[in-house]
């Protein structure tokens, strides 16, 4: 009888640790929340001809249900609508570096690698520990193209004109090239020795 | 020595170019990353890869466009990308394996094109005491040639460790952005690439490395909108995938 106690308790122990690690991971899943950016059409469909269900205000608050492309289905008051993904404010995860720590110390002490499938995952350990592979490098120099592929691509993409984004200089920015400029000019003979000397 | 010579240009900041010494700089980095995670075993899809990766170069500035660039896909469910100076691209497996369409496939790739050419590698080099330590061997001439490399490597791994700038991440997600719509793609497909990725973390999915070295997602979003333009909106449709694309993911 004892050992049957003994056993139940066992259980219910083991049970309530996967109900732990069950709420654990819900939470890292709970509905993202959401803010519109500016007054935005809630519509019907996850199409701009879509009939509107409501407008909304800016700084709405709304929960996102589920995506489909560039539209998010949301939940805005007595509402559920799409709207364009562009068109939301989102509500940072306050806990983001929290909950990598979080997944990290769980998986070492569980003693797991991230990968469980005999490919390892490419993680900071593991590539602070690694050593230059040249044959591998080699293989990759003699990757092909696929000129089939290529002629393809060039018939169903049609190039559009775009401008390019031009960043306001910043004057941060403007201190490093200034640094490495200067480098640059201490540096010099003594590189060029070296050159002239080995080559 | 070659590496030497590396330095006069880089550290300058005038190489405009991708020249030889940084591909021999780069090669030694991506070296480093293949030890740490090999090729895939999958020829066709490396090629696959490597030509979209070439049709997004066409819309890159000059003298990038007509510089030789390299994409592989390296073994791995680690989510996550890499640009090494001279033009080489890496994107895992684990990312190739999260996308949905081809268009969010040619963001990744013009984001990272974008790093190399907005030479974002050489805002670390400054920060890091690595590389303060590689000149001063330099300039003591204390250090072989193989060792240089050995301290290049272990400053480069620093950019797949550490992560670069905020601002670079940002800044590449806007060129990439326009790039990828430049060369016919759908031009909020980084919107839904980064949304994924947010949805891959919130549901306990690992890949440290990246989340680590990268802004959340969610911010990145909200950095995209604040700086894209209203013109990108009429660009807002996926693209046809191409055969190969429908042949790798049916």
């Amino acid at each position: 009888m004892s050992k049957l106690i003994y056993t139940l308790k066992k259980f219910a122990r083991a049970k309530l640790f996967v109900v732990a690690i069950s709420l654990s991971f819900s939470s890292l899943a709970s509905t993202q929340e959401a803010f519109t950016r500016k007054e935005v059409k809630l519509l019907t469909a996850p199409e701009i001809s879509a009939r509107m269900i409501a407008q909304l205000s800016t700084d709405e608050p709304v929960n996102i249900v589920t995506r489909k492309g560039f539209w998010i289905e949301v939940n805005a008051g007595q509402h559920t609508g799409w709207l364009k993904l562009s068109a939301l404010r989102f509500q940072k995860n306050t806990n983001y570096r929290g909950s990598l720590a979080r997944l990290e110390s769980g998986r070492k002490g569980a003693g797991n690698n991230v990968a469980s499938t005999g490919v390892r995952g490419l993680e900071a350990n593991v590539l602070a520990l690694a050593t230059p592979d040249y044959d591998a490098f080699s293989k990759f120099e003699k990757i092909n193209l696929d000129v089939e592929l290529r002629i393809e691509l060039q018939n169903i993409k049609t190039p559009k004109s775009v401008a390019d984004f031009e960043p306001k200089a910043s004057p941060k920015k403007k201190a490093v090239s200034s640094k490495y400029a200067t480098k640059t000019r201490v540096l010099t003979p003594n590189i060029s020795m070296d050159i002239e000397d080995e080559f | 020595m070659l590496v030497y010579g590396f330095f006069l240009v880089t550290l300058s900041l005038n190489a405009n170019a991708i020249n030889e010494q940084e591909r021999k700089v780069g090669r030694e980095i991506v070296a480093t990353y293949l030890g740490a995670a090999p090729l895939i075993d999958d020829t066709k899809k490396l090629q696959y890869v490597n030509t979209l990766g070439q049709h997004l170069v066409q819309f890159t500035p000059q003298p990038y466009r007509n510089a030789v660039w390299l994409f592989g896909v390296i073994n791995t469910k680690s989510i996550n990308a890499f640009a090494a100076p001279g033009g080489y691209i890496l994107i895992t497996q684990g990312l190739f394996d999260l996308v949905e369409t081809e268009d969010q496939l040619a963001f990744i790739l013009a984001h990272e094109i974008s790093h190399v050419v907005k030479q974002h590698h050489l805002a670390v080099i400054q920060k890091q005491s690595k590389m303060k330590q590689v000149i001063a061997k330099m300039q003591n001439n204390v250090t072989k040639n193989n060792d240089m490399f050995s301290d290049l490597s272990d400053v480069y791994k620093d950019f797949a460790i550490k992560g670069l700038d905020k601002t670079a991440e940002y800044e590449a997600d806007l060129d990439g952005t326009v790039l990828a719509t430049k060369a016919g793609f759908n031009s909020y497909a980084g919107y839904e690439l980064l949304y994924i990725l947010s949805d891959f973390h919130a549901n306990g999915k690992s890949s440290e490395l990246f989340f680590k070295t990268h802004p959340h997602p969610l911010t990145r979003i909200d950095e995209l909108t604040n700086k894209i333009t209203e013109a990108l909106d009429k660009y807002a449709i996926n693209s046809k995938p191409s055969s190969a694309f429908k042949r790798l993911r049916p």
